[in-house]
């Protein structure tokens, strides 16, 4: 089983170490204690002190805050309950005027409007785009990744968390919400 | 060639099946088998016999490629040979094509359910060929398989699978996209004995003689595939007469336990439990296009829904919801297509010590909706499925991003892989230089742009999802085969999604058709988008771009040549591509699918843009080195680098480099970041107007249809519609 240094993890994490170096990582057995050491760096590097169950992007991260566990940016912008997709508490932008579209996808790779909408989710707090989608307009927007923290940390690394917490997604409660406050026009 | 008795079959093949399922079933482990006997007590022979059947497949194979006639076959390797059990589970293979290695587990298990052991028979000798949607993903990969008897008993079988450059569809080629049905998809064998006694049957021979484009080399591939097979069933033969019939069996099992072991503790030790989920687009632009039937005639928007979930026990299970309805064009699969998306991803970003069926762990593929192009065969038994990349490729993209989100998660960046790429399948056919009629593919699209690592860009080209080969072949070798010659090819200029690394940028090439006089081509399907890029990147980074042709004139191009000017016009920036310098009237642009062949003269030049790969992360934090990388080698421009990654840059003329102007650059990507803070609106507002848009369903025909197939066919996906957009469940587009 190989093991590393946090600091030659911190190199590879940003993209700092030798490729041949990276190269025989990729090829040797994989450490066991990669996760612990990766959120060791991602904590040192974080605005926040809430502890990291788990890195979802590079910049968002779920945290235990008291007895929840939270999305939360590297900034430190919280974006609630982790079972929620993120992207309910972010600011988005959709691309649609041939100007927005053509600084990122310029002249021949333009796409068209009536089939596509490019949206880009940005984290309120720092502005980091965090997400893009390239969908036709009406998708609901994608609910990436949605992690069993509960079973991961009791079952695969033996070490349950201290509060439990119950895999499941919660998006459409708050949409549902959302809704009834569309009704009594809020 | 052993002799089989009438006693060879005493438990049948449908008994030793269900027996191997339910020992599965039961105990977790590939035929029961709790420990590896073989591998623990006699670890010499366990290594020695499997090198020596990854020999088996692998002579085979080099032997056959040399007999093949196609290109696709003898030059880009589009072909795969390998041994599998008595129920069809696959033990070894060669190199060639991954994506179609685990496919003839599909036919086999086929021909044990149709009772062949009764009808038509299995006896030595015999040789059985199907490309039906039963296991092939399409017409033109054609597959073989030849059973292996010892004492008189079946103990395996052999297969080849090779890729045939033409099949009698109703246009030339390899990627029949016009087809409304199976019966325009060319020569089709449903699970065939095609031969006996080693032989391939006369009647077979005139069938092909009469209905394909290019019998020859049809021909010679069966022989190919077939040589193939037997080559392996004479190695597997010599190790039965030194190991033993009993000893051959206990190993080719224990080899598949094996790899479903080391795949399942893969997942264990470098995944994290959970759901991941991805929606994708294509579009298929035919309106007002030549079709055959009325319905054919209309703008299509493809919609795979893919969804992995990983247990708390490491077990995958793959879905499919809110894939939309299956089409009348030729770009279908069966769900044969979406094993080779498995295949492909397990192979690639899991990995493996044995490279068989155990190799995808335990993971468990769903079927996708009854009825949508990706399992449109219960309902509608003739879809057509002459291009089925169309939508393989949007899975296959989705594929290497889910895992890499969850590998992201556990910390194992380098091993994340944001997507993979999309091309056009572009089939021209005309006379080459040996005056033979000649169908041939692009096969240079195969080994395109690879995603973006989390550690860095992706690799440009010679990266196959489908191929662990670096490359599909020599031009030159290409060139004595076709009827076009390149006259130039360069990595695409921004041609990879664009993030903080990119994706591969992939190809573009100059195709001038030479020698043929005339040529037809057909632009057809592995991925390519018109008009909505695919839904497939991760962390902030902008999808890879949609993908354009352009044809350029063969008169206007005489001319240049005639007068001595520049003929190798290449794309140095897509808002400039260089075909536009023949001026107007002189080229066109078009879109896909052009589903019959267009008539292009000779010195005409096709600009193939293969497409990029999948990006990672917010192009606002690319390294500006990263960028000056790019602008040395003429592969990004300066306003790209402005407007997308926030780089001011200058070029020295004098060093013959771009410098990096650090001062203006940090200044332009603070306003680039004040920019996003003020045009980004919360996302409840965005979602509230949206919401009213979708209740007045103010959207394009192709949208609504897609949204209302979907929904119609996923109680799923219809939930998590409505679910989102708060719409009663009545709701209906």
């Amino acid at each position: 089983m190989s093991e590393y240094a946090k600091e030659e993890l911190a190199l590879l994490l940003d993209g700092k170490l030798a490729w041949d170096r990276v190269q025989e990582i990729i090829k040797d057995a994989k450490d066991s204690d990669r996760f612990e050491k990766m959120v060791s760096i991602y904590q040192s590097r974080a605005a926040f002190k809430e502890p990291i169950i788990m890195p979802l992007t590079p910049y968002l991260f779920i945290v235990q805050k008291g007895k929840d566990y939270v999305v939360k940016c590297k900034c430190g912008q919280e974006y609630g309950d982790y079972r929620v997709n993120w992207k309910l508490y972010s600011s988005i932008f959709v691309r649609e005027t041939d100007e927005d579209l053509d600084s990122v996808y310029p002249g021949v790779q333009k796409p068209d409007r009536d089939f596509c909408q490019v949206r880009e989710y940005y984290c309120p707090g720092c502005g980091a785009q965090l997400e893009v989608e390239t969908l036709p307009p009406g998708m609901p927007a994608d609910f990436e990744f949605l992690p069993d923290i509960d079973a991961f940390h009791a079952e695969w690394l033996k070490k349950p968390l201290k509060e439990k917490t119950e895999f499941c997604d919660n998006t459409g409660k708050v949409i549902a919400g959302w809704v009834k406050d569309l009704a009594s026009g809020k | 060639m052993q002799v089989a008795t009438k006693s060879s079959i005493q438990q049948s093949l449908a008994e030793q099946l269900k027996e191997a399922e339910e020992q599965y079933r039961v105990t977790g482990h590939r035929y029961g088998l709790k420990e590896l006997k073989n591998k623990e007590t006699d670890p010499r022979t366990y290594e020695s016999v499997w090198a020596t059947l990854e020999r088996v497949c692998e002579d085979a194979c080099v032997a056959a490629v040399n007999v093949a006639a196609s290109a696709a076959i003898g030059e880009a390797h589009d072909a795969v040979w390998g041994i599998a059990t008595p129920t069809g589970e696959i033990v070894c293979v060669s190199t060639g094509i991954i994506g179609h290695f685990a496919l003839p587990e599909r036919f086999i298990k086929w021909m044990i359910a149709n009772d062949y052991d009764e009808e038509p028979g299995i006896n030595p000798g015999d040789i059985f060929e199907n490309n039906a949607p039963i296991s092939s993903i399409h017409a033109n990969d054609i597959f073989d398989v030849v059973p292996v008897f010892a004492e008189g008993e079946l103990i395996a079988w052999t297969f080849g699978i090779g890729h045939s450059l033409d099949v009698g569809g109703i246009t030339p080629g390899s990627l029949v996209m016009a087809s409304r049905d199976l019966y325009t998809d060319g020569f089709i064998t449903v699970g065939e004995k095609i031969g006996e006694n080693d032989k391939i049957k006369k009647e077979y021979v005139n069938r092909v003689n009469t209905f394909t484009r290019m019998p020859f080399f049809f021909l010679l591939d069966t022989k190919a595939r077939v040589a193939g097979c037997h080559m392996a069933r004479d190695g597997i033969e010599k190790l039965v007469k030194r190991y033993g019939v009993n000893k051959f069996k206990e190993l080719t099992r224990e080899y598949i336990e094996d790899s479903r072991r080391y795949a399942h503790g893969r997942i264990l030790s470098q995944t994290v439990p959970g759901r991941v989920r991805r929606r994708s687009c294509k579009d298929i632009i035919v309106e007002g296009k030549k079709t055959i039937t009325e319905d054919q005639s209309r703008n299509f928007i493809m919609l795979s829904g893919m969804e992995m979930t990983i247990d708390r026990n490491a077990k995958i299970t793959w879905s499919f919801e809110g894939t939309s309805k299956w089409l009348p064009l030729g770009v279908n699969n069966g769900m044969a297509g979406l094993q080779a998306v498995a295949t492909c991803v397990f192979c690639q970003v899991v990995g493996f010590e044995y490279h068989n069926s155990g190799s995808y762990g335990d993971l468990k593929l769903v079927d996708a909706p009854v009825g949508s192009f990706a399992n449109p065969y219960p309902v509608n038994p003739s879809a057509p499925y002459g291009s089925p990349w169309a939508g393989i490729m949007g899975f296959m993209s989705i594929g290497y991003e889910m895992f890499s989100r969850v590998y992201y998660s556990r910390g194992f960046v380098e091993e994340v892989m944001a997507g993979t790429w999309h091309c056009p399948g572009i089939d021209v056919s005309g006379q080459n230089l040996s005056d033979l009629y000649v169908a041939l593919v692009n096969v240079e699209m195969v080994p395109g742009g690879m995603g973006s690592r989390a550690i860095g860009d992706g690799e440009d080209y010679s990266w196959g999802c489908i191929y662990p080969n670096a490359d599909s072949g020599t031009a030159e070798g290409l060139e004595t085969v076709g009827p076009y010659v390149w006259l130039a090819r360069r990595l695409a200029v921004d041609g990879g999604g664009k993030g903080k690394y990119r994706g591969g940028l992939g190809l573009n090439s100059l195709y001038m058709i030479w020698p043929a006089e005339k040529a037809g081509w057909t632009l057809t399907d592995t991925g390519i988008t018109n008009r909505v890029p695919h839904n497939n990147t991760l962390y902030g980074a902008y999808p890879p771009p949609i993908i354009k042709q352009i044809v350029g004139h063969g008169k206007e191009m005489k001319k240049r040549i005639d007068a001595k000017q520049d003929v190798v016009l290449s794309r140095e920036d897509p808002r400039q591509p260089g075909l536009l310098k023949l001026g107007e009237g002189n080229y066109h642009l078009t879109e896909s699918p052009i589903l019959f062949p267009e008539s292009l003269e000779r010195y005409s030049v096709i600009e193939a843009d293969h497409g990029g790969s999948a990006g990672f992360g917010d192009p606002l934090e690319r390294e500006p080195a990263l960028v000056k990388k790019d602008l040395d080698h003429d592969l990004t421009t300066l306003q790209t680098a402005r407007d997308v990654w926030g780089v001011e840059a200058r070029y020295d003329e004098a060093k013959k480099e771009w410098v990096v102007d650090e001062a203006a650059t940090a200044k332009l990507k603070a306003a680039l970041l004040e920019k996003r803070k003020k045009r980004g609106v919360p996302f409840k507002e965005w979602w509230k107007k949206s919401r009213e848009r979708v209740i007045k369903k103010d959207f394009i025909e192709p949208v609504s249809r897609m949204f209302k197939e979907a929904i119609e066919l996923s109680p799923a996906y219809s939930q998590e519609f409505k679910e989102f957009w708060g719409l009663p469940d009545n709701f209906s587009l």
